[in-house]
C-alpha cells in the first residue's frame, strides 16, 4: 500500500456542516438554532453615531466610572437632564452628568473632590454625545 | 432619463477633524496631502484667507503663521471611518423618507434660462474630466464656461479633444452617454506609489521603499483576485522570487496577509523591507486615529 500523502491545504474543507449527518434520529436542536449573542449589536458598537472615549481621572467615580474605563458615546441620542454626557470644556473633553433643570445649566461630577461646571447665559455648551455604556475591565492581563 | 443625486460633504477632511476639535469650529484650518506637500482641504475661514485648493504648503507657511491657521496632516484612517458613517447615516435617512432639508439643490427643477445662468458661472476647468491642459486648450478656442462647452460644435470638439470630451459635451446637453459603473471593472493596474519624504541618496533606501510598495500593491490585488497573481509580471527578478509566481505559493501570501491584518500592517515584511522608513512620508501634524486605534481614543476627564 502507498504511504499516505498529506492533504493539500488547498483542498481542505472550508465549510463545516452545521450539524452532523444523523445515523440515528435527528437532533431536536437543529430547528431551534439561533445566532449567538453579538456584543457589537447589543452595545450598538457599529452604529454610525457611536464613538469610544477613554476616561482619565475619577471625577465620576460615584457612578462607577473609573480612570482607564472606556465609554460608549452616542451622538444620535438627544441629551436630556440626568444623562451622563461627554462635553467640551475649555478645549478638553469632560464626562459629567447633565443638569438642565436648574439655572444656570451645569455639568455635575460624581465625586466630592470636584466642583460642578457652570454655563452662564452667553456660554456655549458643546456636547459630543450621551454616554450609553461604560466598559470597565475587571481582569488585568 | 434617470435622476442622479450627488452627495458631498463640506470640506470633508476639515469637517472630520472638527468633530474631535470643537475648539476649531470657527478657526481657519487646512489638511495637507501625502508628505505634507499640498493643501487638500480648507475650512471656509481658510478659504477666506485666500488659501487655494492644491496650494503647495511651504508657499503658505508665512500666511499660516501670521493668521494662526491650524494645519493637519492627512489622517486617512479617520476620514475613511467618518465617510463610512456618513454613508450609513444617509442610507438610514433616505430609508425613513424625511422631508427635504435645506442644503439640497435640484438641477432638474431649474428652467432653461436658470440652467444657462448656472452653467455660465462655472469655469470650464471645474468640469470633471477637464484638467489644466484641456482647460487651456478649450480657452484658446474661446470656451471659458460650462455653458460655452455645452454649446460647442461637437465634431470640432471630437476632432481636437477626442471622444471622451465629446461625451462630456453631450452629458452637459443632458444626453446620458457615460455609463454609471455599478461594479468597477477589475483593475488592470494597481498604483501604489508615494513621493519620498526626503531626498534619497542610498540605493538601499530606494530598494526598501519599492519592496514595501510591492507588498501593499500585492495585498490590494489578492483581495480582488483571490489568490492568483499570475496576470502581473515583474520585469526584474525579485530576490524573493515567489511574490509574483503562480497559485502554489499563494497560501503563504494569504497567511502573510492574515497575520498583518490581525497584528498590524508590517508585522511580517519581505526581507528587503528593513523598516528603516527613511523614505516614508512626512506626516508631522497628524491627529490621533480617534476611531480606528484603541491606543488613540479621545480622552475625557
Amino acid at each position: 500500500m502507498n504511504s499516505p500523502r498529506p492533504l493539500s491545504p488547498l483542498l481542505a474543507p472550508t465549510l463545516l456542516a452545521a450539524s452532523s449527518i444523523p445515523a440515528g434520529f435527528p437532533s431536536p436542536c437543529t430547528d431551534h438554532a439561533v445566532e449567538a449573542i453579538d456584543l457589537n449589536d447589543y452595545l450598538y458598537l457599529n452604529k454610525a453615531s457611536t464613538y469610544l472615549f477613554r476616561v482619565s481621572g475619577d471625577s465620576m467615580i460615584g457612578t462607577s466610572i473609573h480612570d482607564g474605563d472606556t465609554l460608549i458615546v452616542d451622538r444620535a441620542v438627544a441629551p436630556l437632564h440626568g444623562h451622563i454626557v461627554v462635553a467640551s470644556v475649555d478645549g478638553d473633553w469632560t464626562v459629567k452628568r447633565l443638569d438642565l433643570k436648574n439655572k444656570p445649566i451645569r455639568l455635575l461630577p460624581e465625586n466630592e473632590r470636584f466642583k460642578p461646571i457652570e454655563f452662564k447665559d452667553d456660554q456655549e455648551l458643546t456636547i459630543f454625545g450621551v454616554v450609553t455604556w461604560n466598559l470597565h475591565r475587571l481582569m488585568r492581563t | 432619463m434617470r435622476d442622479l443625486a450627488l452627495i458631498d460633504c463640506n470640506n470633508s477632511y476639515c469637517s472630520a477633524e472638527r468633530i474631535f476639535r470643537p475648539d476649531l469650529s470657527t478657526a481657519p484650518i487646512v489638511v495637507l496631502s501625502n508628505n505634507d506637500g499640498a493643501v487638500v482641504s480648507r475650512s471656509n475661514e481658510a478659504k477666506a484667507l485666500g488659501i487655494k485648493m492644491g496650494e503647495v504648503y511651504f508657499k503658505i507657511k508665512p500666511l499660516v503663521k501670521r493668521a494662526g491657521v491650524v494645519v493637519f496632516s492627512s489622517n486617512y484612517a479617520l476620514y475613511a471611518d467618518i465617510s463610512n458613517r456618513v454613508m450609513s447615516l444617509l442610507a438610514n435617512f433616505i430609508a425613513k423618507k424625511h422631508p427635504r432639508s435645506k442644503g439640497t439643490f435640484d438641477y432638474n427643477a431649474l428652467s432653461e434660462r436658470q440652467k444657462n445662468s448656472v452653467l455660465a458661472c462655472i469655469p470650464v476647468g471645474e468640469i470633471w474630466g477637464v484638467g489644466r491642459k484641456l482647460s487651456a486648450g478649450l480657452q484658446d478656442m474661446g470656451i471659458h464656461s460650462a455653458l460655452a462647452l455645452r454649446d460647442a460644435n461637437i465634431p470640432l470638439i471630437r476632432s481636437r479633444f477626442g471622444v471622451v470630451m465629446e461625451r462630456t459635451v453631450r452629458e452637459l446637453r443632458e444626453e446620458q452617454c457615460i455609463e454609471l459603473e455599478d461594479v468597477p471593472p477589475p483593475r488592470q493596474q494597481i498604483i501604489c506609489s508615494r513621493s519620498f519624504g526626503q531626498h534619497l541618496i542610498d540605493i538601499e533606501d530606494l530598494r526598501e521603499a519599492v519592496a514595501h510598495f510591492i507588498t501593499t500593491a500585492s495585498v490590494k490585488l489578492r483581495k480582488q483576485a483571490g489568490v492568483i497573481l499570475g496576470a502581473i509580471h515583474s520585469q526584474h527578478t525579485a530576490t524573493q522570487g515567489d511574490l509574483f509566481n503562480t497559485a502554489i505559493d499563494s497560501p503563504l501570501m494569504a497567511v502573510l496577509d492574515q497575520i498583518n491584518e490581525k497584528f498590524g500592517r508590517g508585522t511580517i515584511r519581505l526581507s528587503q523591507d528593513h523598516g528603516s522608513r527613511r523614505w516614508s512620508m512626512r506626516q508631522e501634524q497628524k491627529s490621533p486615529a480617534y476611531t480606528t486605534n484603541w491606543d488613540e481614543l479621545p480622552i475625557c476627564h
